[in-house]
């Protein structure tokens, strides 16, 4: 529970103020809720920094990842931390898969208040955002508590663990050109947690894959992306290469047996890697 | 710890003392006699508490007060009052909209927040509009016929 809020003005106070005992606060629609997963003893809200805010097209200024393999762009799209789902739904320049995933969260209302930044800060392994950045090869722009920028992919920031844990998120960085990207959520209702979201991006042949399991993972697909990068795999090969990951711990769940889910999570990523290598949406 | 915090309710500026991290659906009703505004879920999920905080639809269980602070809040009861509240209130009475009444507050604003940017929805759009309200009655249908009815109802109202 909560005892202190602080609402910072800048990015570079925002940023000086986290520490183990305290969360940022952006749209609130995770640390606010009954039954939240966030604890803090206290609260710096970061919703009246102007900084955090804004969709526009930008030089990129990021330097090139050669263990991720992303690469620098001319111009990338930057996407403000605080912008909310409802801002990327209704920004002309934001590309439809992205839309799509945002659309993943049902509710209008909660669209107008949840964020970005706060989405992806979240790593939550019912994500709505994270499995689709990760298949368009997006990048975070973040601030440490000394003011330094820091950039990091989207597939490192997500293998990091809580390293990144006190940085504060200032934007996501999207190529302009991803390629294709195509994702599927599976709930039980529009408004329920997803059991699965699985994403899949193909640009010039190189596949990236990522999928959030409920009470499993949240997930780059390292090894099957190559494997769909070199070569087509049917639904058995699929289904064997998902049996074989032996990271991914299914747990039998309100959200399905084990068996159900591995089936589940194969035949998605075996449809949308079809869709995204024959260059359908 | 206790902090002055104001802001503009339905259009009066209140101002009060009391610990900012409390929730602003609490202060609502507890403080400032808006019952109105009807706690559901606790998560932000049912659409219950909803209010516009600076003309845009949010779930106030989930806002802490001092976040608010400067901010302009509308309530059910400003929303009411409102030459569109009222036709819409009017509609969802004559259409038979409400059954036990519960989600109604947050329904009425979902239908003014949706009316006031578009005035002639769709009823795919209405259902978009109201996505974000949850009707344990499952009487959604009758919901949408009288938001449809407050559309026509309204004509220019909704254009201004």
């Amino acid at each position: 529970m909560a005892e202190k809020l602080i609402i910072a003005t800048t990015m570079a106070e925002a940023a000086s103020l986290k520490n183990s005992d305290s969360a940022f606060l952006a749209g609130g629609t995770e640390i606010n809720r009954l039954g939240s997963s966030v604890a803090a003893a206290t609260l710096v809200s970061i919703g009246r920094i102007e900084d955090l805010d804004g969709i526009s097209i930008i030089e990129d200024q990021t330097p090139a990842c050669s263990q991720s393999g992303c690469s620098k762009e001319g111009k990338i799209l930057r996407i403000g931390a605080m912008c909310t789902f409802q801002d990327v739904v209704e920004s002309d320049l934001v590309p439809a898969y992205l839309k799509e995933a945002c659309r993943f969260m049902a509710s209008r209302t909660k669209r107008n208040m949840a964020t970005i930044g706060g989405n992806v800060a979240l790593k939550r392994d019912d994500s709505y955002l994270y499995p689709t950045l990760l298949a368009a090869g997006a990048k975070l722009q973040m601030l440490d508590r000394d003011g330094n920028t820091v950039y990091k992919c989207a597939k490192r920031y997500l293998e990091s663990g809580d390293l990144y844990r006190d940085n504060l998120i200032v934007a996501i960085l999207l190529p302009l050109d991803a390629g294709v990207v195509c994702s599927k959520r599976i709930a039980n209702t529009a408004q329920s947690h997803a059991a699965l979201t699985v994403s899949v991006g193909c640009k010039d042949g190189k596949v990236r894959l990522g999928a959030a399991i409920k009470n499993t993972a949240l997930v780059y697909m390292a090894e099957l992306s190559e494997k769909l990068s070199s070569c087509d795999m049917d639904d058995k090969e699929i289904l064997d290469a998902v049996c074989a990951n032996k990271s991914l711990v299914f747990e039998n769940d309100i959200f399905g047996s084990p068996e159900y889910k591995r089936y589940l999570l194969s035949v998605i990523i075996s449809d949308l890697a079809k869709q995204a290598k024959g260059g359908k949406r | 710890m206790e902090a002055n915090i104001s802001f503009r309710l339905n259009g009066e500026m209140v101002s009060i003392s009391t610990d900012p991290l409390r929730r602003l659906l609490d202060v609502l009703r507890e403080d400032l006699g808006c019952i109105g505004t009807k706690e559901g879920c606790s998560e932000g999920e049912c659409g219950a508490c909803s209010i516009l905080l600076n003309g845009h639809m949010v779930t106030s269980c989930i806002i802490p007060v001092g976040a608010v602070d400067g901010q302009d809040v509308m309530t059910i009861e400003g929303v009411s009052k409102t030459e569109g509240g009222k036709i819409i209130v009017q509609a969802f009475a004559d259409g038979g909209a409400v059954q036990c009444g519960f989600c109604i507050p947050g329904m009425v604003i979902a239908a003014y927040y949706l009316l006031s940017n578009n005035p002639n929805p769709t009823e795919e759009e209405i259902r978009l509009g109201i996505s974000g309200n949850i009707c344990r009655c499952t009487g959604y249908d009758l919901v949408v016929e009288s938001i449809k009815l407050a559309a026509q109802r309204g004509g220019d109202v909704w254009k201004r």
